[in-house]
């Protein structure tokens, strides 16, 4: 988690997560990849919808030098993310919109079925 | 009508029998053929292509089966894969576990078609994370996930009806039994 002078807060259930999904990761019939989805040890990057929408998710990468043109940008409805279930918090950095989904556990079955359930209730708000 | 009433080629036909019954004899059960209802298949599923990758054999593939070799040919782009091919630092992919992958799916495939006459539905496979391999069959009344780990060697599985019903676990690629996988049928 990072610390910022924003105020952390907590996100209602019926808003909406935004995350890039790179190109590499979404097959030739424009099928996400469970990979879009990895373990990450200190939790998934979201954007909340309160503070930014899909069109800036997507061109963040330019911070990170890297080309918005290689992102397509999904989004997560924060209660069917916690119904999975995953921990979802506000975690502000320099974007007040960033967040996590906690608890994805490291490389075991149940690995597997939270990467596969979060590819199945993600909606692409700007395809690749 | 008999098996012994027809004199069919051993290698183009095969006799089936449904099982009528099973007894009990020194602690293994016996199946009881209903020679009734026995027929003579046509062996054409026991013609067989090797498939083999850099002069290694990966598998048999009957050929009611060689429909799977397209998705297993597409997925070679995968060991293309350099480290940081996704610009979020994943690594690139060895033959070990993408050849692992395509023996299992093989292997997996065609068991059931041998032993229960099933024609598996054609997965994706995909890079999955740290190294390792996903092949995936998604369809409309389920999916299975199954992980071929970057060793090439361990495995896990996981399986739902996108509803109320889920099932999970791991196996060794080398020896699994078909019975605890889930069945990936082709509707």
């Amino acid at each position: 988690m990072h610390h910022s002078n924003f105020l952390i807060e907590d996100i209602p259930n019926e808003d909406t997560l935004y995350r890039r999904i790179h190109k590499a990761h979404v097959d030739s019939k424009n099928e996400i990849m469970p990979m879009a989805f990895p373990t990450e040890d200190d939790g998934l990057s979201v954007n909340w919808s309160k503070y930014t929408n899909a069109e800036d998710t997507k061109n963040e990468v330019i911070v990170f030098g890297k080309l918005p043109e290689n992102y397509g940008v999904v989004s997560l409805i924060v209660g069917l993310v916690r119904a999975i279930p995953l921990r979802v918090i506000h975690d502000p950095t320099q974007n007040q919109a960033h967040s996590l989904i906690l608890d994805i556990p490291p490389r075991k079955p149940n690995d597997l079925g939270i990467r596969a359930r979060l590819q199945g209730i993600c909606k692409w708000e700007i395809h690749i | 009508m008999t098996a012994a009433a027809i004199k069919a080629p051993k290698d183009i036909y095969e006799y089936m029998a449904p099982v009528s019954g099973f007894s009990k004899k020194n602690n293994l059960f016996l199946l009881t053929p209903n020679s009734e209802k026995a027929i003579w298949k046509p062996k054409i599923a026991q013609l067989t292509k090797n498939y083999s990758f850099n002069g290694n054999s990966l598998g048999d593939v009957p050929n009611d089966l060689l429909y799977l070799l397209e998705t297993i040919e597409k997925s070679k782009y995968i060991l293309d894969l350099q480290d940081d091919w996704d610009d979020a630092g994943s690594e690139g992919y060895g033959e070990l576990s993408w050849a692992a992958s395509v023996k299992f799916l093989l292997k997996y495939a065609k068991t059931l078609h041998q032993d229960f006459n099933i024609e598996v539905q054609t997965p994706n496979i995909y890079p999955g994370p740290k190294g390792s391999i996903d092949i995936l069959w998604k369809v409309e009344t389920y999916r299975l996930l199954v992980n071929i780990g970057k060793n090439g060697e361990d495995a896990m599985f996981y399986a739902d009806n996108y509803k109320d019903q889920t099932t999970e676990g791991n196996f060794k690629v080398d020896q699994f039994n078909r019975f605890l996988l889930p069945i990936a049928i082709k509707f």
